[in-house]
């Protein structure tokens, strides 16, 4: 039988916290102002134009959802694997503008916040791995100190 | 307690709460849409957008009185056979395709002080990928024309290699 990875609770609910709440935090403005972020989505220059809005309408709520799921620690599995999915993409796509060497704001937190740069990639590389703990551990059951041990 | 250990994996279900996640996502989406006013149409007037492109966007004519004074350098960013298209005379052909290749052939001639003006044809993401890099090698970029050849053309600026243009 394989064996998976369990996490003392509180690292875990350490790591859920840390993944959920900035997927939580990121998805406010771009719901509220779904053009500004489809203009960020566009300075990217990597989405042809016929899915910009259906991605600007749905990605702001997917990332909501997954990050709710992962700080409830509900649909777990599923919530790191959509939050590890969107992060590759973000990678993907700061990856593409560095190498393209465009000055552009990321759109991630706010439509005119943070310009792409290496300091961006290596943030989403921490957040990549903090999904990919959550996806393959659980969370050991919370136990009283000085209870007795089986 | 361990901070962590190494038990027995349970079935995993990942599929399945990974396709009721993006239900749940695509159900909250279509309802948002449509109890929002205005509704944000589904396929974007690209009119609407304008790419930031970093660098400030030099009328044709503001251009052409830069290159008549001569104080500054063009760059052709276009995907083209040089021999092929018309140009602005005495521009160098820096591809972004092939962008180190091409700056080290004309070295000797472009210096990181020597003012810039990048074009291309009338989409601006080219020469601004071109514009790009130059500052990434420390250059200094002036601008990108605007609307690149077409809009020089008329603006009634000077080409070479207007007779072998189809």
């Amino acid at each position: 039988m394989t064996r998976q990875l369990h996490l003392h609770p509180l690292l875990d609910l350490a790591v859920r916290l840390a993944v959920g709440v900035t997927f939580l935090i990121a998805a406010p403005h771009k719901i509220w102002d779904v053009e500004a972020f489809a203009q960020a989505t566009y300075n990217y220059r990597i989405l042809p134009d016929l899915f910009l809005h259906p991605v600007a309408l749905y990605l702001p709520w997917l990332e909501l959802v997954a990050g709710l799921a992962i700080v409830f620690n509900w649909q777990r599995r599923g919530a790191a694997l959509l939050c590890a999915g969107m992060t590759l993409v973000f990678i993907g796509g700061i990856s593409a503008a560095l190498f393209r060497g465009l000055d552009i704001s990321c759109g991630c937190f706010s439509a005119d916040g943070h310009g792409v740069g290496l300091d961006l990639l290596l943030r989403d590389i921490v957040l990549l791995a903090g999904c990919l703990i959550l996806l393959f551990s659980e969370s050991l059951p919370w136990r009283r100190s000085g209870g007795s041990q089986a | 307690m361990p901070l962590f250990e190494l038990r027995p994996a349970p079935r995993p279900r990942w599929l399945r709460q990974t396709l009721l996640l993006l239900l749940i996502t695509l159900v909250l989406v279509a309802g948002s849409w449509l109890l929002r006013t205005p509704r944000v149409p589904l396929k974007a007037d690209m009119s609407r957008y304008e790419l930031d492109l970093g660098f400030p966007v030099v009328s044709p004519d503001n251009a052409r009185e830069l290159y008549e004074a001569g104080t500054h350098i063009f760059v052709d960013a276009r995907e083209i056979d040089p021999e092929s298209e018309p140009y602005i005379p005495g521009a160098f052909f820096i591809r972004a395709s092939s962008f180190e290749d091409d700056l080290r052939e004309v070295l000797d001639f472009i210096f990181p002080e020597d003012p810039l003006i990048i074009y291309g044809t009338e989409q601006l993401q080219v020469p601004g990928a071109v514009a790009g890099r130059f500052e990434q090698r420390g250059y200094e970029v002036t601008g990108i024309l605007s609307g690149g050849v077409e809009a020089w053309r008329k603006a009634g600026g000077e080409l070479a290699g207007e007779e072998v243009a189809p």
